[in-house]
């Protein structure tokens, strides 16, 4: 490094400077864009980033930054650090794929946790590649199973009957589960928000968890269920996930296969509210509850109509 | 050599004194003494006066304590704690002090404007002062945290270049995540 030193006498002062006024005029804008990027907009969290994308056409450029995201999404969750979900970044040229993953989540529900969260802890995270468009797949049952048969993922959930039960129903556990098409290329959240229903099996006592999305298809809906299986471990402290997996079910509560499931990917969700996922359910229990009683009646009209027509045809002897 | 002084002139010619062992918590001054620079005025054309003795005061606070000097003396401290437990606690204890009394510093130090920010947050990147990089760019980002855009723009006095068009499509892309496919 060469110097220049030159030869003025130095005037030993510590604090005579603050007379002078060299007010250089800077705002936060007016950062170099490596300083403001490297160390300000990295310290941020996915939220504040997006607000402020929103500052300006600066700041929107700035916020874009593909690393920013990549880091936000691998540190909340591990599993997209994946060559086959980085493989898809070139899905979107001007939005960075982590930003569409990451707003995915936020917008459609508290969090793109992409798979089991309890209590913001990461129980397990992991990416599943399945393929729809083989003939074997299309004429058999959907089923994605996340788990193998014979694996169990800890979790830091105390085995203590009813607390526990509550504790899961009432939010305690969320699970996120993004579906992404490359083929089609887009992406989807299908859960996040709370369980829809729980239940114990009536011979292994695991508890079964369902978490439902609902989507319009021509003949009506179909729902995506999700179900997360917890049971005690050997030792009976804690409870671990036994398995977890994804199927479609129709309106008559039958599984759907992979050809049928590839058809209601064209499905639309209907335009919703935050986090009324429950509601929706609801809704949907009802209207299946109420088509299932038109079946029934239809029935019964045809059952009365053949004993009167039987009737008519001994009377008529 | 903790004695050696080390004259700075700022931007607007004005010249202040620091110690070589203070300066050395700066990586670019660092470099300059090691090269072989001492006995001259260190010219900062990217540092203010009104800002120097802000740096200087932090070297000031920070420049014993770090790299290797703090190392051996950890060392030192892992060894006696095997050897007299009792003597490591009252280390532990002052040691504690020593951080509170760091932060309180800190805080102090940290009470400024936001002119002020930027420009130490300038200088400290220009002189590579890690520490000092750390402290601003962490006040500015605790300053936008968990805001709302119009919060931000009213914190830092930023105008928006958008069009009200473009306001308005944002506003409609925000609802549109809640959709269902989010590619298209």
């Amino acid at each position: 490094m060469t110097f220049i030193s030159t030869s003025t006498p130095p005037t030993a002062s510590n604090k005579g400077g603050a007379t002078s006024t060299s007010t250089s005029t800077t705002t936060l804008d007016a950062l170099p864009p490596d300083l403001l990027q490297s160390h300000i907009l990295s310290r941020l969290d996915g939220l504040t980033l997006i607000y402020t994308s929103c500052l300006s056409s600066q700041f929107r450029e700035f916020c874009m930054e593909e690393s920013l995201w990549r880091d936000i999404c691998f540190s909340t969750w591990p599993s997209t650090d994946n060559p086959r979900v980085r493989q898809l970044i070139s899905i979107s040229p001007t939005t960075p794929f982590f930003l569409l993953l990451y707003t995915l989540s936020l917008f459609s529900a508290d969090d793109l946790r992409r798979y089991i969260h309890y209590k913001d802890e990461l129980i397990f995270s992991k990416v599943q590649e399945t393929e729809i468009q083989s003939k074997w797949l299309c004429s058999s049952l959907f089923r994605v199973d996340l788990l193998d048969i014979k694996d169990v993922v800890p979790t830091p959930i105390r085995a203590s009957g009813e607390d526990m039960c509550q504790d899961i129903a009432n939010g305690g556990l969320t699970l996120s589960w993004i579906v992404i098409d490359p083929m089609g290329r887009r992406a989807a959240n299908l859960s996040s928000w709370r369980a829809v229903s729980m239940h114990r099996h009536w011979l292994s006592w695991d508890i079964q968890v369902r978490i439902v999305t609902i989507l319009a298809v021509d003949r009506g809906f179909v729902q995506f269920v999700m179900v997360v299986t917890y049971g005690a471990c050997e030792g009976g402290e804690m409870i671990q996930v036994r398995e977890t997996y994804l199927h479609v079910e129709d309106m008559e509560g039958m599984n759907l296969n992979g050809k049928e499931t590839r058809n209601s990917r064209e499905g639309k969700r209907r335009k919703k509210k935050r986090d009324d996922g429950k509601q929706r359910y609801k809704e949907y229990l009802k209207l299946k509850r109420e088509r299932k009683e038109r079946r029934l009646r239809r029935e019964r009209r045809l059952d009365t109509i053949c004993v009167v027509f039987g009737f008519s045809i001994i009377a008529a002897n | 050599m903790s004695s050696t002084k080390i004259f700075l002139k700022s931007s607007d010619d004005k010249t202040f004194e620091i110690d070589e062992t203070a300066a050395r918590a700066s990586e670019t001054l660092k470099n300059i003494i090691d090269g072989g620079c001492l006995d001259g005025v260190i010219p900062l054309p990217n540092v203010s006066s009104n800002i120097l003795p802000k740096v200087i005061e932090y070297c000031k606070k920070h420049g014993g304590d770090n790299g290797s000097s703090k190392k051996i003396a950890n060392g030192g401290v892992d060894k006696d704690k095997e050897i007299l437990p009792d003597y490591d606690e009252e280390e532990d204890k002052r040691e504690k002090v020593r951080v509170d009394e760091l932060k309180k510093w800190e805080e102090e130090y940290m009470d400024f404007d936001q002119q002020v920010l930027y420009d130490l947050m300038l200088a400290a990147n220009y002189l590579h002062i890690k520490g000092l990089l750390d402290l601003t760019v962490e006040k500015a980002a605790s300053m936008i945290r968990g805001r709302t855009p119009d919060q931000i723009r009213e914190n830092f006095n930023i105008n928006s270049d958008f069009t009200p068009e473009e306001e308005e499509e944002m506003i409609l892309i925000e609802d549109e995540w809640d959709d269902e496919w989010a590619f298209d």
